[in-house]
């Protein structure tokens, strides 16, 4: 991983958006618009059934809403509803018709893939990472974290918050694309960044800036990885990511076995003798993908920034010595901590070859040009049964993937 | 009668039920249709006249209805005056047309009435024209007419008579054959025989024989006669038809001797009745029958028209009347009713005739029986003479015969029974003999009044004890009498001053329980058993006497005192009182209602309560008494005040601190509510309890500790001897700890975690960080435990504290302290509650985090470029020594992560901080690592930025 300096993104120069619901490239120019519709007394279009969005959503509950009509934007990314004459601002996807928040239109989205094997903690990953954005980690950054459609709070809040923040019950494995039709989590995240002058004597002169991006989160089942068939069919959004986690459950390395805590070792992984869930042929598959993609040639890396995360690791335990970076809580405060992430990311380098899982290290430096490792733990302590063990749920260092993937996206800086 | 006048109310009654009520009953309850004769009207009616007879007539009816016979008849005539109601209210108004119109129509209802009547005479008597009596009578009833109105309406055109009694059975024996050959000669009747050509025109068989001859003389049939006919036959030559002639010669011949015209008037007579009886079995109609006696017969037609009109009745059912019951009958309703020995006599009169015999058959005494008894040898009769034997003797009917048996057997037996219970000293098998007896003969004489008079045997033992409880009663038990044949009962009786002799000597008393004995008196229970009316010799208890105990015995202790009620029984003298004292008892004076006594505190005292009675002679008499035991003692002082210490003990245990009072023991009970009893109160310790709910006390050096378990109003009460002194009282917030404190040190910051208890939505974390600030906290802690002084008294031993929601613990995941690594810390999590707008802090849990030993190296690359040099240097908070130091250097990518993972540059022990250590420095080709390890169990090494341990090629 090259650490000296952000690199040049090739999404960030694109010219096109994508649509981060179903993964369409789409020309700013060419985004239509949806008419507001009657709202009180306010003249509008009546609501009718949008026959795209159905289709998307595979019902039509919530589909009646005002027509989609397309119209060059004028200025303010305006446009005037032909038969209202109503300006609205609301854009949509002009496949699926589902909204495009106006500043995901006019900053770069970014669609941040997750991927891991059945079990590796990727649904409650997704969980704890929004919830940590939302509070702690967000008045950190002084960032906001909004949902950009209904259907992301609603089902965040049922699939994830409720079951593990308020019932504290271990999420339940994830459906299928197979079987079960998925969304992805779109959110905003705006980051205030105070002006240059902040910490001068003309602080008050500066105006703070507020970076935007867009963060599709796809929450993809396990064992959709496990079969190119089935990866190829439904994980169309791994084509469009601009960054992917990797997360591994170090139980699942069969080296690590002995470095696990005693309780750890009776949850020891639940794959098997799988081949196909091994994290390196996982990560292997997806690579393929996304060289296909890019078309590169060999010997060329994908430039697309990969975080490959160890979790679980509070059942480490005496695995890592008692000088190791991730016995220590993340440094810096707005910042990303330059050191400790190079002191993480060769402990947990160091731990994969004492774990004999070293060519994952080197498959990922010969594949990606971008690529960072990190330790983390979404619960913070091993689970009790089906449920979350003492203390609740407290996340440890589960932001440190998206931290440096905002670094990379140029919003944080480093330190 | 009159009909004209008002007449006395005998004079009428008497009069209409004689007019009027009399041939309506007689005409079958059928009230007459004329409303002139119904009501008595006068021949012209005012409204007046008819008012007043109408009156006068349902005062009669009224009257007459009285009688048995009179009640269907006025009934009818009630039910039809309702009907008639408007005609005579509208003549009682004037208005008379409604009532002449009725009286019109009913003079034309009774004409055809009559007419109808006439025609079912006229049916009746068919083409002979006679009807009996009976048949007149019934169509008179049925028909609505009086018999003396249709018998003048048959005057003269249908006779009514009876009709003639014809034979049954035939005069001679043989007549079958008789008849036999008679029809093999061709003759058409025994007369044509008899008389052959000479009959010169119509016999008369009723009434005597009568025929004229050719000659115009009469014809008699007589022994000339026969012997003539027989003459005749004599000169014919023998063939088949002298044989049968014989045959009917003989009969002809049967009765010489005797009167022979008449038994060959009897034989010519039933030589043409049975012929009419044989064609009217044929389903001969009447007139065939009649044609049949004149024209075939040569019967004269009165004659014949009587004997057609006797044979058809004799078919007729009605005019036979209801069966007679036989001697069979008799005895089977006899036998059926359990009447053995009554059937047995009935049977020994058939078979012993004299004055005393019953009449075999009743309806036997007609002429039938008369004649019957005349032929005296028809014993197998038709019709209903089955029941009927020919003379009296042993020849009985088979089916008597049986019968008649059957209950003399039975009564042989009973009464060879009732002799064996006579001589059987055993009074059981005696009654179960007779028992036995009865079950065979019902009406055996004398077996039922011995059986009755056979006494049980005695009640073995009869124990009678006195009860107390609650009132005073006598119970009594008694084991049942060993006789186990019939059935037996048991009276108990009572009686004073001596065993009662019999079950009416003395007061009856249910059997197991006397609830209301007599006190102070001797008392005599017997038990005796009963069979039938024979009554067992009484079993006696006794004499006990009932003298009950006083009831509602209370002794309360006072202070200094103790004080005695009780009811006392109104038939004791007075009421004795004792206390034990010194190994004895001493009298305590008492009145009839209670006592009051002063004695010393603290002590038990024990107290007998007796009833005393005097006896016959005067004498007092004292029961055993109730005894009480009584502790008085000085009224409890209240608790005046109590602190709550919620950490001295484990859990959810509290400590309540007080001062201990004078008198009486403290506790610690648990309210929902605050108690609304003053401070000080004495109450009785069961209304404490009542209102409060009691929660584990230990008590200990320090005060009582006690586990509430709930939120609620800790009340401290001084109990003794019954009464609890009111005292301090504490609003108690429960405050469970959070569970599982689990704190983690993550470089400078302590990531917190525990478990919420349900209902607490806040709790306060608090930290000393520091050897010093966690070892005078400890201090203070234990100050305050003593007693010794308040909470935050030492300000060097205040920790820092925060409050934390649960909103805020999940939205941060959990808490974090940021603790210097060098320094330990202690924390504290407690709940927290607002409770009457205080802030309450429960009892915290504590955990501690040790510190860390860092010492911190770095590595400089030194000196000159022909003898490079690697300096670690050492540095750390204070000096120290560090057990054991390596420097390890791997080459390639991968940074060592033990001391094995690559090749040791340097190796040193006890490695003085802060200080410097220098190697050469290696040029290994390539990429390579260096990272300093150690062993040292306290120390703990911490890495420079990995840009200073990694070498790039």
């Amino acid at each position: 991983m090259s650490l000296a300096s952000r690199v040049s993104l090739p999404g960030l120069a694109r010219q096109e958006i994508t649509c981060p619901y179903c993964f369409v490239e789409i020309s700013p120019q060419r985004i239509p618009f949806r008419c507001r519709g009657q709202v009180g007394r306010r003249q509008g279009c009546a609501p009718v059934l949008d026959q795209e969005l159905a289709a998307y959503t595979g019902s039509t509950a919530g589909a009646s809403l005002p027509p989609v009509f397309a119209a060059p934007p004028r200025s303010g990314g305006r446009a005037d509803c032909p038969d209202c004459e109503q300006p609205t601002h609301n854009r949509v996807c002009p496949e699926c018709h589902n909204p495009l928040p106006t500043a995901y239109c006019d900053s770069p989205g970014r669609i941040v893939a997750l991927v891991g094997a059945k079990n590796a903690g990727k649904s409650t990953y997704i969980a704890v990472l929004l919830h940590e954005l939302m509070n702690r980690v967000g008045t950190e950054l002084d960032t906001s974290l909004v949902a950009c459609d209904d259907r992301t709070i609603e089902r965040y809040k049922r699939d994830f918050a409720r079951p593990l923040l308020e019932e504290r019950r271990l999420l339940p494995t994830t459906a299928s694309a197979a079987t079960a039709p998925r969304e992805p989590l779109v959110y905003l995240l705006t980051r205030t960044r105070p002006s240059k002058l902040a910490r001068t004597p003309l602080a008050g002169m500066g105006r703070a800036k507020h970076d935007a991006l867009a963060l599709v989160l796809f929450d993809t089942a396990g064992e959709d990885l496990r079969s190119r068939e089935v990866r190829d069919l439904h994980l169309r959004y791994l084509e469009a990511a601009d960054a992917i986690i990797f997360l591994v459950d170090p139980l699942e390395l069969p080296g690590a076995h002995n470095a696990l805590a005693d309780e750890a070792q009776t949850r020891e992984g639940t794959l098997g003798e799988d081949p196909d869930s091994e994290p390196i042929n996982i990560i292997a598959r997806v690579t393929e993908a996304l060289r296909l993609r890019h078309g590169l040639r060999p010997g060329e890396r994908l430039p697309v920034p990969v975080a490959v995360a160890l979790t679980k690791i509070d059942a480490l335990g005496p695995a890592v010595s008692r000088q190791s970076a991730l016995h220590r809580s993340r440094s810096g405060s707005g910042v990303l901590d330059l050191d400790d992430r190079s002191a993480v990311n060769e402990q947990v380098r160091a731990l994969l070859h004492d774990w004999n899982a070293g060519q994952l290290d080197l498959f990922l430096s010969q594949q990606y040009a971008d690529y960072a490792l990190f330790g983390l733990s979404a619960l913070g302590s091993m689970p009790e049964g089906d449920r979350v063990g003492a203390g609740g749920v407290r996340p440890y260092r589960a932001e440190d993937p998206l931290l440096w993937l905002l670094h990379r996206f140029g919003m944080l800086d480093g330190d | 009668m009159t009909t004209g006048g008002q007449q006395s109310g005998q004079g009428f009654d008497a009069a209409y039920q004689r007019e009027v009520l009399e041939p309506a009953r007689a005409a079958g309850d059928q009230p007459p249709e004329d409303l002139r004769v119904r009501y008595a009207l006068p021949e012209q009616p005012t409204p007046e006249a008819v008012a007043a007879r109408v009156k006068q007539v349902r005062q009669c009816w009224r009257r007459a209805r009285g009688q048995l016979k009179y009640r269907k008849l006025v009934d009818r005539l009630e039910a039809e005056h309702r009907e008639l109601a408007p005609v005579f209210t509208a003549a009682e108004r004037g208005d008379l047309n409604p009532l002449r119109q009725r009286l019109a129509g009913g003079q034309a209802r009774s004409r055809r009435r009559m007419e109808v009547a006439a025609a079912r005479l006229a049916d009746a008597g068919g083409l002979i024209q006679m009807v009996t009596p009976g048949e007149l009578e019934d169509i008179a009833r049925t028909a609505g007419v009086t018999g003396a109105e249709l018998s003048a309406l048959a005057s003269g055109r249908i006779e009514v008579r009876e009709p003639d009694a014809l034979p049954a059975a035939p005069p001679y024996a043989a007549y079958p054959k008789v008849r036999e050959s008679l029809d093999v000669l061709g003759r058409r009747n025994l007369a044509d025989f008899l008389f052959g050509g000479r009959l010169g025109g119509p016999m008369r068989v009723l009434d005597g024989f009568a025929a004229a001859g050719r000659d115009g003389g009469p014809l008699i049939p007589s022994a000339e006669a026969v012997a003539a006919v027989a003459a005749e036959w004599a000169r014919r030559s023998r063939d088949t038809s002298t044989t049968h002639a014989q045959t009917v010669l003989a009969a002809l011949r049967a009765g010489q001797g005797e009167d022979t015209r008449a038994h060959l008037t009897d034989l010519i007579r039933f030589d043409v009745v049975d012929r009419l009886r044989e064609r009217l079995r044929q389903r001969a109609s009447e007139r065939a029958l009649l044609r049949h006696a004149t024209e075939e017969l040569g019967v004269d037609a009165s004659d014949a028209r009587r004997l057609v009109f006797a044979v058809l009745r004799e078919q007729a059912p009605a005019a036979a009347g209801p069966p007679q019951p036989g001697p069979a009958d008799r005895l089977r309703e006899l036998l059926d009713a359990g009447e053995i020995y009554a059937a047995a006599e009935f049977a020994r009169a058939l078979t012993d005739p004299g004055p005393s015999a019953p009449s075999r058959n009743p309806s036997a005494a007609g002429p039938a029986d008369g004649s019957s008894g005349a032929g005296g040898a028809h014993a197998a009769g038709g019709t209903r003479g089955s029941g009927r034997h020919a003379a009296a003797g042993s020849d009985l009917p088979e089916d008597v015969a049986v019968l008649a048996a059957e209950a003399r057997h039975r009564v042989t037996t009973a009464t060879q029974l009732r002799e064996a219970a006579a001589n059987e000293p055993d009074t059981d098998r005696a009654w179960r003999l007779l028992a036995d007896a009865l079950k065979l003969v019902r009406d055996l004489p004398g077996a039922a009044d011995h059986q009755k008079r056979l006494p049980p045997k005695p009640v073995e033992s009869l124990i009678a004890t006195v009860h107390a409880d609650p009132e005073p009663s006598v119970r009594l038990v008694w084991e049942a009498s060993p006789s186990t044949a019939g059935e037996v009962l048991y009276h108990m009786v009572r009686r004073r001053d001596r065993p009662p002799h019999g079950p009416a000597d003395g007061e009856p008393v249910p059997l197991t329980r006397d609830d209301d004995p007599p006190v102070n008196v001797h008392l005599y229970y017997v038990v005796i058993a009963v069979r039938g009316e024979a009554a067992a010799p009484p079993t006696v208890a006794g004499p006990i006497l009932v003298r009950p105990e006083p009831r509602e015995v209370e002794v309360a202790p006072g202070d200094g005192t103790v004080t005695g009620r009780w009811r006392c029984p109104p038939e004791a003298a007075r009421i004795a009182v004792f206390r034990a004292d010194r190994g004895g008892e001493r009298a305590v004076p008492a009145g009839r209602e209670g006592f009051s006594e002063r004695v010393p505190n603290g002590t038990t005292h024990h107290y007998r309560i007796c009833a005393v009675y005097l006896d016959e002679q005067g004498r007092e008499v004292t029961t055993p008494g109730v005894r009480l035991s009584v502790t008085p003692s000085a009224p409890p002082e209240p608790v005046y005040d109590i602190t709550v210490d919620a950490s001295a003990g484990e859990d959810d245990e509290i400590l309540v601190r007080f001062e201990r009072p004078g008198h009486g023991n403290p506790e610690i009970v648990l309210l929902e509510a605050q108690p609304e009893w003053p401070r000080s109160a004495i109450l009785p310790i069961e209304d404490v309890r009542r209102a409060s709910r009691r929660i584990p006390n230990a008590v200990t050096s320090d005060g009582i500790l006690v586990k509430p378990g709930r939120g609620g109003w800790l009340l401290a009460v001084t109990v003794a001897e019954g009464t609890a002194a009111v005292g301090a009282q504490h609003r108690h917030v429960n405050l469970p700890p959070p569970r599982r404190l689990v704190a983690e040190r993550r470089g400078d910051v302590v990531h917190v975690g525990f478990d919420w208890p349900d209902e607490v939505a806040e709790v306060e974390l608090s930290w000393r960080i520091g050897v010093d600030a966690i070892a005078t906290g400890r201090i203070e802690a234990n100050l305050v435990s003593a007693g010794r002084i308040e909470a935050g008294r030492l300000p060097t031993a205040a920790p820092e504290r925060v409050a934390v929601t649960r909103a805020a613990y999940e939205a941060q995941g959990g808490l974090r302290v940021e603790v210097p690594e060098a320094e330990p810390v202690e924390l504290a999590v407690a709940s927290v509650s607002t409770a009457d707008d205080q802030r309450v802090v429960g009892t915290p849990v504590i955990a501690e985090v040790q510190a860390r030993t860092l010492v911190q190296y770095e590595l400089e690359r030194t000196g000159p470029p022909w003898k490079r040099a690697l300096t670690v240097k050492l540095s750390a908070e204070r000096p120290m020594r560090v057990g054991s130091l390596e420097l390890v250097l791997r080459r390639g990518r991968v940074m060592p992560h033990r001391p094995t993972d690559g090749e040791t540059l340097g190796s040193w022990t006890q490695v003085p901080v802060p200080g410097e250590l220098t190697v050469p420095l290696p040029r290994p080709a390539g990429e390579y690592w260096l990272r300093c390890f150690t062993d040292d169990t306290v120390v703990e090494l911490t890495d420079p930025p990995v840009r200073h341990l990694h070498s790039p090629r």
